[in-house]
């Protein structure tokens, strides 16, 4: 089987990172949005019998580039493709993934399902919002974390004496651990109650001492920016943090996140390249491209290799 | 039918009479079939419910091989099975599965599967090792062999409601109701802070802690290098107050007697576990009664209580089958579920 390459709209430049480290030229495709609404797309070379390897991520507008993705899957599927592996860097709807309210969807099951039925023979994602979603796929689903690179970054380029991890949430708890262990740091969680599904929370306090310490907080996602900023003045002027910094996996910025960033009193940010966030504007932010690990992992899924370094820290 | 007294007397002599709210199923329509698991909560729930269990008959060949037979009619009816997945778990489930299968076969309208402990349940993910997801996996064969409908208690990760094969009702319910009246009876709640026995489970001890409305501290377990032994943190203030570790389950007590012991040498003035699931397997019951630092464990009766577990000294089981009762019957009824955890859904 070939090796192709075909990446939605979402995120071109992701696309084009996974190419060039695997040597190959990305699979043409085109996508149009009729004048109803509707979307159209077309694979413009043949793919009978290939590995094809679509790329897709979270962007605005979501569900648009959903249904283009589906539909890519679906195109191939049609066209006789060999094996199709959706690669999400990001998997959107994930944060809805247990029914922790009354009559709600399990959305990121929902879109599991969908991709399946469009055709995807196999799936690979980062850092999804918990492990157990792998359990939502009934075709073979494989998981990277960020966490590699982003240690790796911060122990090279940060001084992180004085440093102590916190978590914003009990969600983001669950993930802290690692980096905790990769970078041998303190850790304190928020201790707040989410009011409502809109992001409005109420801080109790911190479990944990962060006095005198400087803090990087540590989550897989951010959105509004509203949260982390809410944190980092509690932690400033309630909890005697002598510095705030933040380090996220995926910029699911909304708008104007970047401008609240900016003027908030978080100094440094540390994101990944899983959604593209460079027209925010952020200042004080890098980017840590995790793009040659999806390449990597889409090489040695082709060939049929382990990938169970690529999560090792 | 609507809001008479309904009399099935009739079925095998093991109903009584009941009032069967409008619109929902009539319990004469209901059988609620043991496993053999754990019978008293078997019993606990059909009582929840105004009813009895139906009579069936489970044996074991003489080749270890199992053999069910149900003793009642079952067309049209809708089915309930009461089965914990515990030790021997293997075969608590092909139990289920076959009583599953047997009420399929008899035309049962709807198989729902009582499942107090959900078994497996910790193998919620493929981790780093080409690893099953044994619970995952457990739940599809259920369904392959006719559940319809599974109803379970404190789930070890809430995503586990997502993965059934097809969109399957799956109510997770708790015994948080039961565990909070105990802390309310028997300590000052003024005087308590409840603890995360690590960092993964803070979600389920914020429920506690906002309910009772005192502190939360959380054990940090680090592994500091390979072959040391781990050191546990604690983070939060623990100091002259009674330490309540909130978890799912207790398994060997290891990591909970190890924690129990880091509270006390933080001040803690004493440490109580509450946890639904008693599983204590392996050394779990010496480590318990041996560790000064454990003043009581609270926990339910998922899994049936052993002798040894009755009779020990820092143990105390609650029965929880009356909640899984009042949500079969809010499932029967037409009623909700989510109403009887007010305090897990956010709504008190």
């Amino acid at each position: 089987m070939n090796i192709k390459i075909i990446g939605g709209s979402s995120h071109p430049q992701f696309t084009k990172k996974i190419c060039d480290y695997l040597g190959v030229t990305e699979t043409q495709s085109q996508s149009i949005l009729f004048s109803n609404d509707n979307r159209f797309v077309k694979i413009d070379e043949p793919v009978r019998g290939d590995d094809v390897y679509v790329v897709q991520t979270q962007a605005p507008s979501v569900d648009e580039h959903i249904m283009e993705l589906l539909i890519m899957i679906r195109a191939l599927k049609s066209a006789s493709a060999g094996r199709i592996t959706a690669v999400l860097p990001y998997f959107p709807y994930a944060r809805s993934d247990k029914k922790d309210q009354p009559r709600v969807a399990i959305t990121a099951r929902l879109l599991a399902d969908l991709l399946e039925t469009a055709g995807a023979n196999r799936a690979l994602i980062m850092e999804m919002h918990a492990p157990q979603i792998q359990g939502f796929f009934s075709i073979p689903c494989d998981h990277l974390i960020a966490a590699p690179d982003v240690v790796q970054y911060l122990k090279d380029h940060w001084d992180l004496t004085n440093y102590c991890l916190v978590a914003g949430d009990s969600g983001a708890a669950k993930m802290m651990k690692i980096y905790a262990d990769g970078l041998n740091l303190p850790v304190a969680i928020m201790d707040k109650r989410r009011e409502g599904n809109e992001e409005k929370v109420d801080i109790k306090g911190v479990i944990g001492d962060v006095q005198g310490k400087k803090v990087l907080l540590i989550d897989d996602e951010t959105c509004s920016g509203g949260t982390l900023i809410k944190d980092a003045h509690y932690l400033m002027e309630h909890a005697g943090a002598v510095s705030v910094d933040a380090c996220f996996v995926h910029a699911a910025l909304g708008n104007n996140a970047g401008e609240k960033l900016n003027a908030s009193p978080i100094n440094k940010l540390v994101t990944t390249d899983t959604i593209p966030s460079d027209h925010h504007g952020l200042e004080n932010c890098t980017v840590i491209s995790v793009a040659d690990r999806f390449a990597e992992c889409i090489k040695r899924i082709h060939k049929g290799e382990s990938i169970k370094a690529l999560n090792d820290i | 039918m609507d809001n008479s007294l309904i009399d099935n007397n009739q079925q095998g002599g093991f109903g009584r009479s009941r009032l069967c709210i409008a619109g929902g199923i009539p319990l004469e329509h209901v059988c609620i079939f043991s496993g053999s698991s754990n019978g008293d909560i078997a019993a606990q729930i059909a009582e929840g419910m105004g009813n009895g269990t139906t009579p069936c008959l489970v044996e074991r060949y003489s080749d270890g091989e199992q053999r069910i037979e149900l003793k009642a009619t079952v067309r049209g009816r809708q089915v309930i099975v009461v089965q914990s997945l515990n030790d021997p778990a293997a075969h608590h489930f092909m139990e289920l599965a076959f009583f599953a299968d047997a009420a399929k076969r008899a035309s049962a309208d709807k198989v729902i599967a009582a499942v107090p402990y959900f078994g497996y349940a910790r193998g919620d993910r493929k981790g780093k090792k080409r690893a099953p997801i044994n619970v995952a996996c457990a739940i599809q064969m259920l369904q392959a062999a006719g559940v319809d409908h599974f109803v379970t208690m404190e789930l070890h990760a809430g995503q586990i409601q997502g993965m059934t094969a097809g969109p399957v009702p799956f109510d997770c319910l708790y015994g948080s109701p039961v565990f909070l009246d105990w802390i309310e009876r028997n300590l000052d709640t003024t005087d308590v802070v409840v603890v995360s026995p690590d960092t993964g489970g803070v979600d389920r001890a914020q429920v506690y802690a906002r309910k009772l409305r005192c502190g939360l501290a959380v054990i940090d377990k680090r592994r500091s290098a390979p072959n040391v032994a781990d050191v546990f943190n604690i983070l939060g203030d623990v100091e002259g107050r009674d330490a309540l570790v909130v978890d799912d389950m207790i398994d060997t007590a290891g990591t909970l007697t190890k924690g129990a012991t880091a509270l006390i040498a933080k001040g803690a003035r004493r440490v109580f576990a509450i946890a639904t699931h008693l599983v204590l397997s392996g050394p779990a019951l010496v480590r318990l009664a041996e560790a000064p630092a454990i003043h009581k464990v609270v926990g339910s009766n998922t899994i049936a209580p052993s002798a040894e577990v009755a009779a020990h000294p820092k143990i105390e089981v609650l029965p929880v089958g009356q909640i899984f009762g009042q949500a079969l019957n809010q499932q029967l009824n037409r009623g909700s579920v989510s109403q009887l955890f007010p305090e897990v859904n956010g709504t008190d």
